[in-house]
């Protein structure tokens, strides 16, 4: 509705009023535009912490998808390694360097990558610098 | 009378139609959350994938282990005779830890071949859970089934889990606090509150959301790593196996029967050169039942 339109109608509206009210109706009118401002006010308020929110979430998220992707793709690397060694031993028939493989694809499988997730979260917190 | 919206509209400044507009703006958040959730789904379907091929390899790296009962078993009755004193430098204590892993793969194996479809909780809880953990496990993993309805994601293991409920640690994107302290109905007007309402709740949703596709997504990772090296660490025993077996057997139960024999007869049931050639096998089945053993779900359903 333009804004022509809209006085037009409050004109139409005016007519209706009785005269002694009309000084009441525009203090209401006045009151009315006030309390406009404020809700305009409030949905902007909610409108920005919605975005902060939103983004701080979506952030955290990134950045935690990032870190442990980066955890797991370096033991995807030490892992395969092993298999070589493994691999070799086989290859070789030399049990030793077979369980010399075996024993450090073990050892990187039970160290687990969650290990450090509290100290991770407190780093993020402090909202220091993050080197992956 | 009710006024109508235009009539709010002209007394309010247009205030009422913004109010109108923002609501509408929270199907922009909808959007996202409905996005969010779907990948959240999947990443749930794709990790129970993973935990149904770990129950099978576990399955069958449990009867790869088994083939050692026989040999276990005679090493037992060895370590029960102090005079066999050369087997002193294997693990025997080990033993003992292989045979009731084997025992309980065994009677999971069992199990399984009463469901149905798919793995029971109690695959599950063998899979993830390890040996040591089976109790707690197996308590996260119901109380994670109980968290079905409420996060609505798929199944963690079928007719089991769900992964709504497991976390990774203290790991936390935002705390639900936070978002409903800053949209805890401050506002005397009531639609304002509304929308303040269905946003802040629509957040908490979305960051839970969030968490759960982290968590599932690191699990899945987790799963498909323990998988992959006990798929290796089983092919490996397995060969070395036949061929210690061979070395050891080499007249099949024409040998079995000469060593009963010896044993008979005061001698060792395995020679010098057998226990040499059973130690590397030995401490191959020991890292093979770490691996089976290992755990990925502590007591508290926290991924570890």
């Amino acid at each position: 509705m333009s804004a022509v339109s809209k006085i037009g109608k409050l004109g139409d509206l005016a007519k209706k009023i009785p005269v002694p009210d009309v000084l009441k109706f525009f203090n209401n009118l006045v009151d009315a535009y006030k309390e406009g401002q404020v809700t305009e006010r409030e949905i902007a308020k909610i409108n920005a912490h919605k975005e902060v929110m939103l983004a701080e979430i979506s952030g955290k998220y990134e950045t935690y998808r990032l870190v442990f992707n980066r955890i797991f793709d370096e033991r995807k690397e030490v892992i395969d390694r092993f298999f070589d060694v493994i691999d070799k031993g086989v290859a070789s028939n030399d049990k030793q360097i077979i369980l010399d493989g075996l024993e450090g694809l073990s050892r990187i499988v039970s160290a687990s990558p969650f290990a450090n997730t509290e100290q991770l979260s407190r780093l993020l917190e402090s909202g220091k610098a993050l080197e992956i | 009378m009710a006024l109508s919206d235009a009539t709010k509209d002209i007394l309010t400044f247009g205030a009422h139609s913004r109010v109108e507009d923002k609501r509408a703006e929270l199907l922009d958040l909808q959007q996202k959350l409905s996005e969010a959730l779907t990948e959240r789904d999947a990443a749930i379907a794709q990790t129970n994938q993973a935990i149904e091929q770990l129950i099978a390899v576990k399955t069958q790296a449990i009867g790869t282990l088994g083939g050692i009962k026989s040999i276990s078993k005679q090493l037992r009755a060895a370590e029960r005779n102090p005079s066999e004193n050369s087997i002193a430098t294997l693990p025997v204590p080990q033993l003992s830890r292989l045979e009731t892993l084997i025992s309980d793969g065994e009677i999971m194996t069992h199990a399984r071949a009463g469901v149905a479809a798919g793995a029971s909780l109690a695959m599950g809880t063998w899979a993830l859970g390890g040996g040591a953990g089976l109790a707690g496990a197996g308590a996260a993993l119901g109380a994670s089934a109980a968290g079905l309805t409420t996060v609505g994601g798929g199944a963690l293991v079928a007719g089991g889990a769900a992964a709504g409920a497991f976390a990774l640690g203290s790991l936390v994107l935002l705390p639900a606090a936070a978002i409903l302290a800053i949209f805890s109905h401050n506002s005397a007007d009531k639609k304002i509150s509304e929308i303040e309402t269905e946003i802040g709740k629509a957040l908490i949703v979305f960051e839970e959301s969030r968490g759960v596709l982290l968590t599932v997504n690191n699990l899945g990772r987790r799963v498909r790593e323990i998988s992959e090296a006990i798929t290796k660490t089983n092919l490996v025993f397995e060969n070395e196996k036949e061929k210690c077996l061979r070395r050891i057997y080499p007249l099949g139960g024409l040998s079995r029967a000469l060593k009963a024999i010896r044993r008979f007869f005061g001698g060792n049931y395995f020679s010098k050169r057998d226990l040499d050639t059973l130690l590397p096998l030995l401490n191959m089945a020991r890292i093979l039942a770490d691996l089976i053993d290992q755990k990925i779900l502590d007591a508290k359903g926290n991924v570890v």
